[in-house]
């Protein structure tokens, strides 16, 4: 094909923007969609790579990536690169493509070697490039929409065990055995995994919203020899959430589940996300109430609380927070014996305009606490 | 001098959630609730009659309801208004208008678009007696901001149509802090109290502050011991009672409006070491205060499940109901503890209001004046003085 002058261009095109389309290279489309299977994951993954680089480095063609989700919360907006004109100027599309590029060549070198590594791994290999660690989960939600797999697991890129359990019996899970009057991390585990101890011996399941409340609880022998406690450290991740829901189906139907968070709307909001299902990979924990710990025990001195105890005021933003949360527990899919609690409990710290955290219960009445709720009422269980 | 209430009747189990406001008006006693609903309990009650047998329920919300204030009004004309406002745990200002004879609760749309966009929290209606002062509604938002509306009947046939709600203007809070509380004056002054402590006085007519009140009480750690929870003007204006927390307790201040002096605390005597530092008037935080239709007597009520009432002038406790939750007539209807086994042996008093003569019925309710007041029990209770009849 002969080259073209400017002035041929100028000739053919009658208007600036016929002129600018007519300037404007072809892209080529790559499409990341749906996998057949999780086997032909990496020479999928392959084949975009090795398309993008022939369209780059063989053909100087510009490429233009779309992603065929399922999900409406994980879509994300067609890629370009490179990008001519004005809109080069508004984004910075080398940034998003190379993040996007080193994701996938990531998991399919982990694929290929089946060598599983954690989000935080991932994230250090090249800070720059990621810049949060957030930014590397969020590729791997996408993928799992993308590619339609139902399990992030086959990625190899696993979140790290963040989440915390101490079992007055030894547990086995799978393969593996948790031991008892240890605190162990939550292991690695996939969708219904077995779960076999002896049930008779554990009396309770308590979450905690705080690791700082799991250690000193579990240093209390009145409560952890019956009580099997996890804690997630704050929100949950996948693992510690998957761990209760398979231990809620294992379990006998004696053991009472109960969490017990911060009396501000943050942790009700953590109470929630334990019992809501966002992922089909986590079975939503139907047996869990929220049991505390109530702004109302923190005022009337439940427990022996200190004397001085000084609650917080509410800030303009959990007040928001709270209104807004309030709004939706009516949206979501939970058991009214799960929601009515969640429900009362934010509609008081509004009308008392107080807030607490948890570790305002002193040292020594943890444990009067927890073993306290346990002869009160059994709503929801 | 002590004055001496009996209770007339109550109601347990009132709604299926806590009970957060209470309201008066001459026909019926309303009150809202965490569960969404607010009920308008009929007031005049034949002997034999059950309260829960004369009540018109209205689903508001599915947040729940916390605000709610009722107006009854004799217009000009014979025109009877009869109208409720209530505010949800969306911030959402909602109004109904009562057909007691019907029975029927309709919403009626009197807000303009800019006045939807706005959260609010307390809700209050002033009712002039003033042909030329038209009846005022106010609403405090989550910012500080009070708005005031003006509310105009016009005689036309039309049901509908008749009723305006006029924007008069909004008082701005100098410093942006939760408004928890206002209320109006028939000498044309609104205070709005804040979650810091202080209380603004406005001009009702210029919008502008003439006093900022700050509260006494003692300062928490995060220098929030000192919320206040409700403001209230006597019936003839010159008199403002403020309800505020000293750390755990409660305080009542009164101030003199005309010059905004304080005149002082009303206290119980107390050994405590607190007396030192300041003095309260409830051994928990006091949620609602309530002038009877004289001026003369102040009825409070707080967490520490009392209602207590005070002669104004003396600044004297004359007297105090300890409330139980075994006091409920109807023993099914006794909520001793809530669902998680929490007692409620003492519930918390949420609301407290005076019930003029001739408001309730049964015997003494014309000659007497009597109280009425919300509890964490999920109950509402009515009292009237003993004595006179």
């Amino acid at each position: 094909m002969p080259c073209k002058a400017l002035s041929d261009f100028m000739d053919e095109c009658g208007t600036r923007a016929d002129l600018w389309r007519a300037l404007t290279p072809a892209y080529r489309e790559v499409s990341l969609s749906k996998c057949d299977s999780a086997e032909t994951l990496t020479a999928d993954i392959k084949m975009v790579l090795s398309l993008w680089r022939n369209a780059f480095q063989q053909q100087s063609q510009p490429v233009l990536i779309t992603f065929k989700v399922l999900n409406e919360k994980c879509n994300v907006s067609p890629l370009k690169y490179p990008v001519f004109g004005e809109e080069g100027v508004k984004d910075a599309p080398a940034h998003r493509i190379s993040t996007l590029t080193s994701m996938l060549r990531c998991v399919m070198t982990k694929m290929v070697h089946e060598e599983v590594c954690t989000v935080r791994d991932v994230y250090y290999q090249n800070v720059e490039l990621y810049g949060r660690q957030r930014v590397v989960s969020d590729w791997l939600k996408v993928f799992q929409s993308v590619f339609q797999v139902s399990n992030r697991d086959v990625f190899c890129i696993v979140a790290a065990q963040k989440g915390l359990c101490f079992l007055p019996q030894d547990l086995s899970c799978g393969n593996l055995t948790l031991k008892a009057s240890h605190s162990n991390l939550i292991p690695y585990l996939v969708e219904n995994t077995a779960m076999t101890s002896d049930w008779s011996r554990i009396g309770r399941v308590i979450v905690l919203e705080k690791d700082s409340v799991f250690n000193r609880i579990i240093k209390s022998p009145e409560i952890s020899n019956q009580t099997l406690i996890v804690t997630g450290k704050g929100y949950p991740d996948l693992l510690t959430r998957r761990f209760l829901s398979c231990l809620a189906r294992a379990c006998s139907d004696h053991v009472t589940f109960e969490i017990y968070t911060d009396s501000d709307p943050y942790g009700i909001d953590i109470a929630l996300k334990y019992m809501e299902s966002e992922s089909e990979d986590v079975a939503n924990v139907r047996r869990l109430v929220y049991r505390g710990v109530f702004i109302t025990d923190l005022i009337n001195g439940t427990g022996n609380f200190s004397e001085s105890l000084q609650l917080l005021p509410m800030s303009p933003r959990d007040f928001r927070y709270a209104t807004i949360l309030l709004s939706k527990l009516n949206t979501k899919a939970l058991l009214e014996s799960q929601a009515t609690p969640l429900k009362r409990e934010l509609q008081r710290q509004l009308f008392f305009l107080r807030k607490a955290e948890m570790n305002v219960v002193p040292e020594a009445s943890f444990a009067y606490y927890f073993q306290r709720k346990k002869y009160l009422g059994r709503a929801g269980n | 001098m002590s004055k001496l209430f009996i209770s007339t009747t109550n109601v347990g189990r009132a709604h299926e959630a806590d009970i957060f406001g209470l309201s008066i008006s001459t026909p019926y006693t309303v009150t809202c609730s965490g569960d969404g609903w607010i009920k308008l309990w009929k007031n005049r009650l034949l002997e034999g009659d059950l309260p829960k047998n004369n009540v018109i329920s209205k689903f508001v919300h599915r947040t729940g309801v916390h605000h709610v204030d009722a107006f009854h009004s004799v217009e000009h004309g014979g025109v009877e208004l009869d109208l409720v406002a209530c505010v949800t745990f969306s911030g959402e200002l909602v109004i109904y208008s009562v057909n007691m004879k019907q029975l029927a609760v309709e919403q009626v749309d009197l807000f303009s678009s800019s006045d939807k966009q706005k959260s609010y929290w307390c809700v209050k209606w002033f009712k002039s007696s003033d042909s030329e002062i038209p009846h005022k509604l106010l609403a405090t938002d989550v910012k500080g901001s009070t708005r005031v509306w003006n509310l105009t009947v016009s005689h036309t046939e039309d049901a509908d149509s008749r009723l305006q709600l006029i924007l008069h203007g909004e008082i701005t809070a100098p410093v942006a802090n939760f408004a928890t509380s206002c209320d109006m004056s028939p000498k044309g002054l609104i205070a709005t109290g804040f979650e810091n402590g202080s209380v603004i006085v406005s001009q009702a007519d210029t919008l502008r502050p003439v006093y900022n009140f700050e509260g006494f009480g003692i300062r928490g750690t995060e220098e929030s011991g000192r919320t206040v929870r409700d403001v209230k003007f006597s019936p003839m204006g010159e008199l403002l009672a403020v309800a505020n927390d000293s750390g755990s307790y409660g305080c009542v201040t009164l101030y003199e409006t005309e010059y905004g002096e304080r005149i002082g605390n009303l206290t119980v005597p107390t050994h405590s070491s607190q007396a030192s530092i300041g003095s309260f008037a409830h051994n928990g935080w006091v949620f609602a205060v309530s002038f009877n239709s004289t001026g003369e007597f102040l009825a409070t009520c707080g967490y520490d499940s009392k209602v207590r009432v005070w002669d104004v002038k003396m600044r004297e406790r004359l007297s105090t109901l300890s409330l139980s939750a075994g006091d409920i007539e109807i023993e099914e209807d006794i909520l001793l503890e809530d669902e998680f086994g929490d007692s409620l042996k003492n519930p918390p008093v949420f609301g407290v209001s005076f019930v003029e003569k001739g408001v309730r019925g049964g015997t003494g309710s014309d000659t007497n004046e009597g109280l009425c007041c919300i509890c964490l029990d999920r109950s509402i209770r009515w009292y009237r003085e003993a004595g006179g009849i």
